[in-house]
Order: C-alpha cells, then structure tokens, then sequence
C-alpha cells in the first residue's frame, strides 16, 4: 500500500472510533553503507525501513503509539492502543490539532544522478589507500566507511493537512591509527554531501591524519586557566548539549534553568544567535515543523538577550506567548519542541584579533555529556588540541581536562571573529568565539 | 515470527550464491513506557518494532541487510542484493530442517500483569517522596520503561534458537534549587524481567538517595583540578572497567588490533589484585541473557584474573578473524544492526580490603561516591568518565564534598594502578552504545583505589 493511503487509513480507523481529532507521522528509509578494512569490504549493509506514530485525542486526553507492521490488523492495533493509552493520560485542554489548512505542501532534496555501490566501494578504498600512503607509522585505519542514505516523512492530520519531506545524502568518514614505538594517536573526520562530487573525502583524509600525527607527540600543558577557541564542529558539541535552554517544554515541566530569562540580558553582548531552517548554506533545509506549520528564522539570543524560547501550538497558549512552530515529534515521541539549524552572527573581530597571545583550540573532547550538568551549567571533559600563540602552535596537547560552567563562559567572551564558518555536516553555522577562560588541569 | 521454511529459502539462496555462513535475526519488540512530571503523568505511550536482518559472510566479508517485511520475497530479494557483488554458483545446500536449540533460561523477575494505574500509582508514590525530601527539590521526573524483546535465529549451519526477554527500567531525576544554584542527580536501575522488578525496589532509599545527592551536590564546591589517588565507591562505579578496559577486550578492536591489548593475552596488564568478569548469565541482571544474538548460549567469561589477560569477549566474526574463541557476546541494539562482540554484565571481582582500609590509604585525594557515564576512544585506550557525588580526601578521612570532577586517562595505565580492591560488589544497570547500537549492560564492582588518575575539576 502507498505510504499517503497507509496515512488515510490509521486516520480514518481513528475517525471511526470518534477521536475529537489525530495526526500521524510516517517515516521511511533506505540506505547502503560499506566499510573497507586492507582494501577490501570489511562490511556491506543494505536497508530498508518504515515506521508509523499516531497522536490521538480523545476526551481531551492524549494518547501515542507507533508500529513497524504495516498489517491491517497492526494498523488498527496501533489506533487502539493510542486511544487506550489517552485513558490514563491528563487532561490537557491546551494539546489539540491545532493546524486547520486543508493543503498539501512538500519539500523534495532528491538525488541528482545515481550512484552506483561500486563507486561508493572504489571510493571507500581510496580513503584507505590514500590515508595509508601518507605516513609508514599508520598502523590502521580503523574507522573508514561510506552511507548513502533517502528518507522519505509524511505528516497527516485529521483536518486535511499533509507535508512530505525527501532527503538524499551521501557521507564518508575515515581514520589514521599511528603508532610509534609506545606512542599511538587516533583521529576521525566525517564529511557529508547530496552529491557524489561534492563529497569532501580528501578533507576527511588530510584533517584525520594532521591532528592524529600532531598528538602522537602531544603531552598536558600546565594546570591553568586559559583563553579557549573552538573549531567549529567542538562549538557545535558544545551549544548542541546545552540546546534545550530554548525549550519552552522543559520551561513549563520546571526543567529549564533558563525559565525566568525571557528578555533579560543573561550572555555577553558579543553573543547573537538564530535558529535557521532554511539556512541558504545548510545542506538540509525544514521548513516543516511537526504539526504541519511553515516556519522562518527565529532570533533566540540578540546581543545577550534571551528573545525567543522554541514554541508549539500546546507551549505558546501555556505561556500566551507567540507560536513559532518549532514543533518536533517523531514517530515514537510524544509533542516536544526543537530547533533547527543554529546560527551564530558573526562579530567584528579580525582573525588577527582571535588569535592574540597565547590560548587553547580545542579539535576532540571526550566525555563531554556525561560530565555535564544542564541544570546548572557545570562541564568537565577530556580534550585535544593546540597551545597556540599569535597563531602559530606552541604545543600539540592531550591528556588535559576542561572544566567551566557554560552560562558563565557564555558570559565571558573576549570577542567573535567576522568570518562565518560551517560544522562538518552543515547544520551549525558559526565565527570564531574566543572564550575568556576555563579551567584546565594538565601537568 | 518467521516461518521456517521462509528462513530455510532465504538461507539456501545464500548459500546457493556462493556465501560461506548466513544467519537471519528475526526480531519483536513491544514497549510500553510512562512519564511523569510535575506530579502528574506527562506521557503513555506502547509500540512494536518488528524486523529482520540477513547476514552473509564470504570469508571474513560481512554483508548485512535488514527489512520490516516478512514476505518471502522481500527477503530473496535482500538476500539477492546483498550477494550481488561476490555470488559465485554453489551446489552448497543446507540440511533440510532446523534444528531447535535448547538452553538453560536465565531466571527474570515475573510478569504480574500489574494494571497501567497501578504503575501510574507507582511512580506517583516515587515522586511523592522524592519531594518529600524537602523545599530544595524543585522538580522530580520519573519514567517506567517496559519491553519485551522476543527473538529468533536461524542459520545455514541448521541452528534455530528463540529467546524472549523481558526488560523494566525506572528512570527517577531530581532538580534542586536554592536561589542562584541548581543541580540535577539521578538513579535508573533496571533488570531483566516483568512488572515484578518494581516490587523489589524500595521507594524510600531512593528518594533519601535523590534528596541527599542533590542537596549535597547543591551546595559542594568546584572540584580541584590535579593528579591524585582516587577511591571509587561500589555499584556504577564500575563504568571505569567498563570503559577502560572493557571496550579494549572486544574482538571488535581486537581484530583492527586497534585495541592496545589486542596482543597481550596471557600477559599481566592489571594489578595482581584485579580479577574482573563478563557473564551474561546472573539472573535478574539487566545485561543477562540466555543466548546471545547469534543464538549462542551465554558464558561467563574471565577476561582478567589476578591481573593476566585470560580471555577476549568474541562473536563469531571477532573468532573469523581473530581466532579468539567467541563468548556468547554477540549483541545489537536491534534488528537494524548486525551483532558485534560486546560486554553483558561486566564487573570486578571482589577483593580482600575492607572500605575503611583504602579511605585510610589516602592522604590527599577525592572519593567518588557516585559516577556519571563515560566514553573511550578504543585506538588510544584514552577514557574519561564524570564523577556524579564526590568528597576530598585529607589525611585517611572523608572532607568536603566537590562537584564537577571528570577522570581521564589511559586504559593499559589505570588497570595497574588499581592497588586494592573491597568486598562489597555491587550491580548498576545503564546502557552501552557502540558498533552495534545501545544495549542494556550492567556495570559492578566493590570500592577501588586507583593510585594515581588526571581529576578535572573547575577549581
């Protein structure tokens, strides 16, 4: 049965037990990965898959359920359980279907041209031979693969609206293992693209195999404090474990240490940030969100200021607040709110300026969501990276710590550089932040 | 779930095309799970994952494919596309039935058939005492995960074995507040078996626990930053095995010989006074099973024993490759993942000092009451894990309590510093992610002394 006739039929099952109302979302996806280990396939995977969620509401109650059987019995098993589950849930009068356009819109990102498995094997090849031919002390490339992957999600509710979403993406990653005498260093880079030309697997070589050739020789620096630059794919680590700050959900359930922050200046000044969805640089735009409304730039921080949390239908008349449709649920999850792509503005620092006296650029951290506290902002992770001056590396370092409190750093900036940069996957967009200081513990 | 003469064709067109091994997981899942925030239910919500994976070996090439149709044609189909590249014409055929195979079950807590009101109930009285612990608990989130996962395999070797598993985890979080500063402490156990499990847990040590961790936390200072002994209490302490060396023993890193251990077996690489396990057959735990992904009993495994490397945790691609006998080990999250070597219940043995003689050894460190999770980078053997509860301590006795300590350091390095070893060994359960998704594992050990490990802290 087609997906869009699968969607009718759980709605109309819903209908036929008297649901004040209901929506559903239906995932779908394939994919082909490999992974080449001494020049052949080490591994192979095909796959193919698909997946169907109902929110329903009956008396005001909400209730969920999802299913990877398509059967006609599954079908209405998953309505019935949903309804049953809407039994011991709360009255929530606030939670209806609150999206009332009678449309259908989609966004497609399909392939532009086929790519056969051959050619993503041959390239997976070329990513060991290449990192192999690079250094005689590279005693492994452990972690050397390529995916192409389509994903097709459908939104359908009981008022008539539909969405659909196709995205298509290939990615690769590989690794250098090197080993002198004792020594050993690891490193990995990913790179992600929707064309095969397009993907950047000579920067996935070049970057694994410069960092993990620099830490062969790294060693702690000093215990101290220190000034410290991300690179962009750390930042993004960074402000991605500490996204639900923005969460107007976690605000009402009293999870959010942000709750009492709206239009207060709580970061420097330095600090703007917007959550993006059709980012003109993102490789995937959204324009949908989970209840089927069209969505535009959302300014979260402007200079310090806390503007904006993320909004649903059910959070904004909580807080009679504007409704800003970030909107997420998935098919196994319940209404929650999220973000997109987050932006940070660039400032009017010069690279010169970022890169004055002696500071810490952090490429790997490790631990870095079990060593953190939302709640209060504490952080403490192991990292690798650079002791840098003016510039120039001083020293290749590992085996540090890095502890601070993220609302805290994020009020002590010492300045933003004024060149936009983009995260390994293209979903984080930021200059160059050059934090005040944290606290590292080394020798 | 599947019928076995579908098994049976999709098995002999494997083979027909010239593959060495296949196996076909077949795998049900149905959960149900219940949230509960500000003292009312926040979500219900129950599903079923259903799906099946083929896998074909040529030599040691591992090719996977997974679906969610149980169509006989579907699957050929897979199977077809996944050999397509490597088929080569064989009259290999395999024998004309399976063979069922019989173990002994691992024991779980029962299913009672607890009605849905009554959990609700259930973590209403939670979330009760918890609060009741005083003003400063300003949020409690509890949550009842249910599931039961039933699996079959068949493979070309005639083998079909079924096992169901039936998983409860309650998962209880506390926010403090006291004016400026908040903190958040959390306690998740969880075990192998039905709704029983919630009978045997006691409400009022948890909420005492949440409500002491938190205010204790709330209030402790930034933990100092430096090199120094380190005690590790019982119970989750032992993630430091876990990720220190516990990763470094799977076949998965062994075969890249990524794994700093990868040729040490035999070799002391731990303090004599370290002897440390992997069995996945304690009843009740929450990494128990009674066969393995590949449909292999489990064992119990001595990986380490008075510091020498006895054993390795294999599947069997981990023994293809590296000869190392496989363990009963091969786990995947589900059906989408093809199974890999991985850890079950894995702790220390129990040692010979009481927990008052190593507090006495130290004269400036920190104690590390409870700790967070953890991560390794399997090629260096680099770790790190956060401390959830800590205490200073001065001179043989505990000080004040710290906040914000993460312990890094290198795998070869800290099983030789692990000097003494306790007698109170006790079990936590938490979920490990790796190669093949995030399982249920269980974590133990009694208190340890680690002489020496990098404290990160933010004073």
């Amino acid at each position: 049965m087609e997906s869009k006739s699968v969607l009718e039929k759980v709605i109309n099952i819903a209908d036929a037990h008297k649901v004040s109302g209901c929506d559903v979302i239906l995932n779908e996806g394939k994919s082909f990965s490999t992974s080449v280990q001494n020049n052949d396939v080490d591994k192979y995977e095909v796959s193919g898959s698909k997946i169907l969620g109902i929110r329903v509401i009956k008396d005001q109650k909400i209730g969920l359920s999802y299913t990877e059987d398509f059967s006609d019995q599954s079908l209405e098993i998953v309505v019935k359980k949903a309804i049953e589950n809407s039994q011991f849930s709360k009255i929530n009068e606030n939670e209806v279907i609150s999206n009332n356009e009678k449309s259908e819109v989609d966004h497609i990102n399909t392939k532009t041209k086929d790519v056969r498995a051959n050619e993503l094997i041959e390239l997976n090849k070329s990513l060991e031979s290449e990192m192999k031919k690079l250094d005689s002390r590279i005693a492994a490339v452990p972690y050397n693969g390529v995916s192409e992957s389509e994903s097709k999600s459908y939104y359908m509710n009981s008022n008539g609206r539909l969405c659909i979403e196709e995205d298509y993406s290939l990615s690769c990653y590989t690794s250098a293992l090197i080993k002198e005498g004792e020594k050993n260093s690891l490193h990995y880079q990913g790179a992600v693209a929707r064309e095969f030309d397009k993907l950047d697997y000579k920067k996935c070589i070049d970057e694994s195999f410069y960092h993990a050739k620099e830490w062969l020789n790294a060693a702690p620096i000093k215990s101290g404090k220190y000034p410290v630059v991300f690179s962009t794919d750390q930042l993004q680590s960074m402000f991605g474990a500490f996204h639900s700050i923005y969460s107007a959900k976690a605000r009402y359930e009293k999870s959010n240490p942000m709750a009492e922050s709206l239009n207060k200046e709580i970061f420097s000044k330095l600090l703007t940030i917007t959550d993006s969805p059709n980012y003109h640089e993102a490789l995937f735009h959204d324009p949908f969100d989970s209840e089927g409304f069209t969505r535009d730039d959302l300014v979260l921080i402007e200079n310090g200021v806390f503007k904006n949390f993320f909004h649903n239908s059910v959070t904004s008349k909580q807080f009679k607040e504007e409704n800003n449709f970030r909107a997420s649920r998935g098919a196994r999850s319940s209404l929650s709110v999220s973000g997109t792509h987050t932006v940070i503005s660039t400032g009017d620092s010069s690279q010169a300026d970022i890169e004055t006296g002696e500071y810490l650029k952090i490429f790997s951290m490790q631990g870095l969501h079990s060593g953190l506290n939302f709640m209060s902002g504490d952080f403490s992770f192991g990292a690798s990276g650079y002791l840098m001056k003016n510039g120039e590396v001083q020293q290749a370092v590992n085996g540090i710590t890095v502890a601070g409190n993220f609302y805290k750093m994020l009020k002590e900036i010492d300045c933003i550089g004024n060149e936009m940069k983009a995260n390994s996957s293209t979903s984080f967009f930021s200059p160059d932040i050059r934090f005040a200081q944290l606290t590292i513990a080394g020798n | 779930m599947l019928d076995k003469n579908i098994a049976h064709d999709v098995i002999n067109c494997a083979l027909e095309m010239g593959a060495d091994f296949c196996d076909v997981f077949v795998e049900k899942k149905d959960t149900q799970n219940v949230s509960f925030n500000s003292g009312e239910v926040k979500d219900i919500q129950s599903g079923m994952n259903f799906g099946i994976g083929v896998r074909l070996f040529y030599g040691t090439k591992s090719l996977y494919g997974f679906t969610n149709s149980k169509d006989r044609e579907d699957l050929l189909e897979l199977t077809q596309t996944l050999a397509a590249n490597y088929k080569s014409n064989s009259n290999e055929m395999m024998a004309s039935s399976f063979k069922d195979l019989t173990y002994n079950e691992i024991k779980s807590f029962i299913n009672t058939e607890m009605p849905l009101a009554e959990k609700i109930n259930f973590l209403k009285m939670m979330d009760t005492k918890v609060r009741a612990q005083g003003d400063y608990i300003a949020q409690v989130n509890i949550s009842l995960v249910q599931y039961q996962q039933t699996v079959e395999v068949f493979n070309s070797k005639g083998l079909y074995a079924t096992e169901v598993r039936p998983y409860c985890r309650v998962a209880s979080n506390a926010i403090a507040k006291d004016g400026e500063k908040q903190c958040s402490g959390s306690w998740n156990p969880g075990a192998r078996g039905g709704d029983d499990f919630l009978n045997s847990l006691d409400a009022d040590w948890i909420a005492e626990y949440l409500g002491k961790k938190t205010k204790t936390v709330l209030h402790a200072d930034p933990c100092p930053a430096k090199t120094m002994p380190v005690v590790i209490d019982n119970g989750f302490g032992g993630v430091i095995f876990h990720e220190a060396c516990g990763h470094l023993l799977e076949t998965t890193s062994v075969e890249k010989k990524s794994s700093v251990f990868w040729d040490k077996k035999g070799e002391m690489i731990a303090h004599e006074n370290l002897s440390a396990v992997d069995d996945g057959t304690i009843d009740n735990l929450w990494g128990s099973l009674s066969i393995d992904d590949e449909g292999m009993p489990t064992q119990k495994t001595q990986l380490i024993k008075n510091g020498k490397l006895e054993n390795f945790i294999s599947d069997t691609l981990g023994e293809l490759k590296t000869g190392h006998k496989r363990t009963g080990s091969a786990r995947r999250q589900s059906y989408k993942f093809a199974p890999a070597s991985r850890m079950r219940n894995t702790f220390i043995e129990e040692g010979n000092f009481t927990n008052d003689q190593i507090i006495e050894s130290v004269d400036d460190g920190l104690y590390c009451k409870s700790m967070g999770g953890g991560s390794v980078n399997p090629g260096t053997g680099e770790f790190n894990f956060a401390v959830e509860e800590g205490y200073l301590i001065k001179n043989g006795k505990l000080d004040k309590a710290v906040k914000g300590a993460t312990l890094i350091g290198r795998g070869e390095k800290i099983m030789k510093d692990i000097s003494m070893v306790g007698k109170n060994l006790e079990f936590a359960a938490g979920m490990c992610g790796s190669v093949s998704g995030a399982v249920p594992v269980t974590v133990g050990q009694p208190m340890i002394k680690v002489d020496e490990i990098l404290v990160g802290g933010n004073s």
